[in-house]
């Protein structure tokens, strides 16, 4: 008589483990990839500009755009397959990066710049060579999109980043972690020698 | 439930004197005690009022959690803040459980320790939405807010079904419509979220309402219904009017293309509107065979009479267009009607594959409910007969406003008289069934009716007072007679 209460609690208790462990597993499905790519990556740094904060209930954040991005378009070796191939839905390109000659200086790491676009991640690295994942959606939509388009900032650091970057609007660069895969993930933000 | 309460607590109070001026016996009271549970009763309406308030305080406590990370505070780093919320999360869930399904033997004290654990549980699933958006800031996700809306609604729905947690399955609801509006205003999304989400007229009603059913709650019905009509609406119309918008920004007149989504529109409505009457009369029908039954034992089931929640819900959208569509303006509009002669009636069923797959269903559904109605005609009153065949009478007559067969006067005419016998069919309904919403919204848009019809058009001011005084004395003296007829009704020993 006294185990029946026990066993019915405890069968419920692990339906709400259960439970529990899924809404964990569903929550940090997003992060934790980032997290690690983090953690394994290899540092570069690639040239950006901002296109503007924003400050929303869950916090304040720049919006970047690329230099690669833009690059991206502007004819690179392997960009005509890709733009010839009429989709709907967004899909992994692969951009190939190589240090650029052309780093502003008054930066403190050297930034990259895309050599090459594909479809499929290409095997033929040269070594130096580093590959980034992005992602193609149709025109009228985002064009190339490397998914690392908002930085998040502290509210009070946010309006001194926003002044510096309208000052120095050639010299800003994000640190990005990449890992072998094409993975990425937003580090910080530098303007000159300064991080924010 | 409510009035059945009032009557237990009334006899509550009564026994006692009984027994003293010697009506009936000591058992007798004990028994009839026992037969309606009115040991029960205190705690219960204690419970109620405190689950009121203690949801309110756990969505105030969620919203702290929010702000707080709104507040975005640079003194304790990304990650600690991350991990921080994310553990409250788990202790709000973990608390809020165990106290949620306590077993305490104090008959008076469970409620309260239950309302408590399920404050805490609300708290706990609105901690997940600020773990989501903490942890996307600390490693700097992208994040679109249909994304955010989305993953926290479906964690939030998970526990609901999971648990049959009512208060998170309301809160579950808010969150998906919110996730599909997100989505709605703003193109970008992640992938999942654009191939799932013009679907959401489909996935959205059988989960939502599916879960309403799973909790037994009218109130997640209600929500439901409500939230799936939004998405319906919003759909892929929303879109539609989007692209067209944009790639017709300077047009002049008005253009086929704008017609047929009009007509794609109200078809939409009037679908949803027959699909949740018709729907009605199938939950009736298959899933409450009890109905006609006076039982005492109503608490259990009686939240489970969905059937008036949808068509409270399925006739004010039709109220509400018939009431636009009878101002004179709409007579004076220059707009093009003949469009809608050219168009033909069912080109907003063609407009896109989604909307006319759905389109189609509800009204093969409601057309399966109205059948069913038909055929079991004996065991429904004459005035719901009645009323279903006036809402299908203006259903058809919705459709009608937009086909290009009537056009200025006759339309604003014939959208009056619609509205008309849908508002008194439902007042009248009202007084047979004692169904109070029926007969104060009939009412109230009676009233509405001919006050802005009065208003509208250039009368005289001692007219104008004329009426104004009518249709208060009208209101105040059909209100009172309806309660009276009401409260006659819900005395103990008559039938409700």
């Amino acid at each position: 008589m006294m185990r029946s209460p026990q066993t019915k609690l405890s069968k419920s208790t692990w339906r709400f483990g259960i439970i529990f462990a899924v809404q964990l597993a569903i929550v940090l499905a997003g992060p934790l990839p980032k997290a690690i790519v983090r953690v394994t990556g290899s540092t570069i740094a690639l040239r950006t500009a901002p296109a503007g904060p924003y400050d929303s209930l869950l916090g304040r954040y720049v919006t970047l755009r690329y230099a690669a991005e833009r690059a991206v378009r502007s004819g690179l070796p392997g960009w005509n397959d890709i733009a010839n191939k009429p989709n709907t839905q967004s899909r992994p390109i692969y951009l190939t990066l190589e240090p650029d000659p052309k780093s502003p200086p008054s930066l403190p790491m050297q930034t990259w710049r895309p050599v090459a676009i594909a479809l499929d991640p290409p095997r033929d690295l040269v070594q130096g060579q580093k590959l980034i994942k992005a992602y193609y959606r149709q025109p009228g939509r985002r064009g190339v999109d490397l998914g690392m388009s908002q930085y998040f900032v502290p509210e009070e650091r946010g309006e001194l980043l926003d002044k510096d970057m309208t000052a120095n609007r050639s010299a800003i660069a994000a640190e990005v972690k990449v890992d072998r895969w094409g993975n990425s993930v937003l580090v910080k933000l530098w303007v000159e020698d300064r991080s924010y | 439930m409510s009035g059945d309460n009032t009557f237990r607590r009334q006899l509550d109070r009564s026994l006692n004197d009984w027994v003293n001026e010697g009506l009936i016996e000591v058992e007798q009271r004990d028994r009839l005690r026992s037969y309606y549970r009115l040991d029960e009763l205190p705690a219960a309406a204690t419970s109620k009022f405190a689950a009121v308030l203690l949801t309110i305080g756990g969505l105030l406590i969620g919203l702290g959690i929010v702000t707080f990370v709104a507040a975005n505070w640079a003194a304790i780093p990304r990650s600690v803040r991350a991990l921080g919320v994310l553990m409250l999360t788990l202790g709000f869930n973990t608390a809020g459980f165990f106290w949620w399904t306590t077993d305490g033997e104090h008959l008076r004290l469970r409620p309260r320790v239950k309302t408590l654990g399920s404050a805490m549980l609300l708290v706990g699933q609105l901690g997940w939405g600020a773990s989501i958006a903490l942890m996307a800031q600390w490693v700097q996700i992208d994040r679109s807010p249909a994304g955010l809306f989305a993953i926290w609604g479906g964690t939030v729905l998970l526990m609901a079904f999971g648990l049959r947690h009512t208060v998170s399955a309301a809160l579950g609801t808010v969150l998906i419509a919110i996730a599909h509006c997100a989505w709605a205003l703003d193109f970008n999304s992640a992938d999942w979220i654009e191939l799932s989400m013009p679907f959401a007229a489909f996935w959205a009603s059988a989960l939502l309402v599916g879960l309403a059913y799973w909790c037994r709650s009218r109130w997640v019905f209600a929500l439901s219904l409500i939230a799936c009509g939004l998405i319906v609406w919003l759909g892929d119309l929303w879109m539609d009017w989007n692209i067209y918008v944009s790639s017709y920004e300077a047009r002049g007149g008005y253009s086929s293309y704008e017609a047929t989504l009009d007509n794609a529109w109200t078809w939409l409505l009037v679908s949803w509107c027959a699909l949740l009457w018709g729907g009605s009369v199938l939950h009736q029908h298959y899933l409450k065979p009890s109905r006609r039954t006076d039982e005492v034992d109503s608490s259990r089931d009686g939240n489970l009479d969905f059937a008036p929640t949808a068509q409270l819900l399925g006739v004010l959208p039709i109220l509400v267009v018939l009431t636009i569509s009878g101002f004179r303006f709409v007579a004076h509009e220059q707009r093009g009607w003949n469009m809608y002669s050219d168009i033909g009636l069912f080109s907003g069923i063609l407009l896109s594959p989604i909307t006319g797959t759905f389109i189609l269903m509800s009204l093969a559904i409601a057309t399966y409910g109205w059948a069913v109605l038909w055929q079991r005609r004996q065991q429904f009153q004459p005035s719901e007969l009645v009323m279903h065949g006036a809402v299908a009478i203006a259903l058809a007559g919705c459709l009608m406003l937009k086909s290009g067969v009537l056009a200025g006067w006759s339309l604003v005419v014939f959208a009056n008289v619609l509205l008309f016998v849908v508002a008194a069919t439902l007042a009248w309904q009202g007084l047979q069934l004692a169904s109070r919403w029926r007969f104060w919204v009939g009412l109230l848009s009676l009233t509405l009716q001919i006050l802005i019809r009065f208003f509208e058009y250039d009368t005289g001011l001692l007219l104008k007072s004329l009426v104004l005084v009518v249709c208060g004395i009208g209101v105040v003296a059909a209100g009172l007679k309806f309660e009276r007829s009401v409260y006659a009704r819900r005395l103990p020993g008559s039938k409700s």
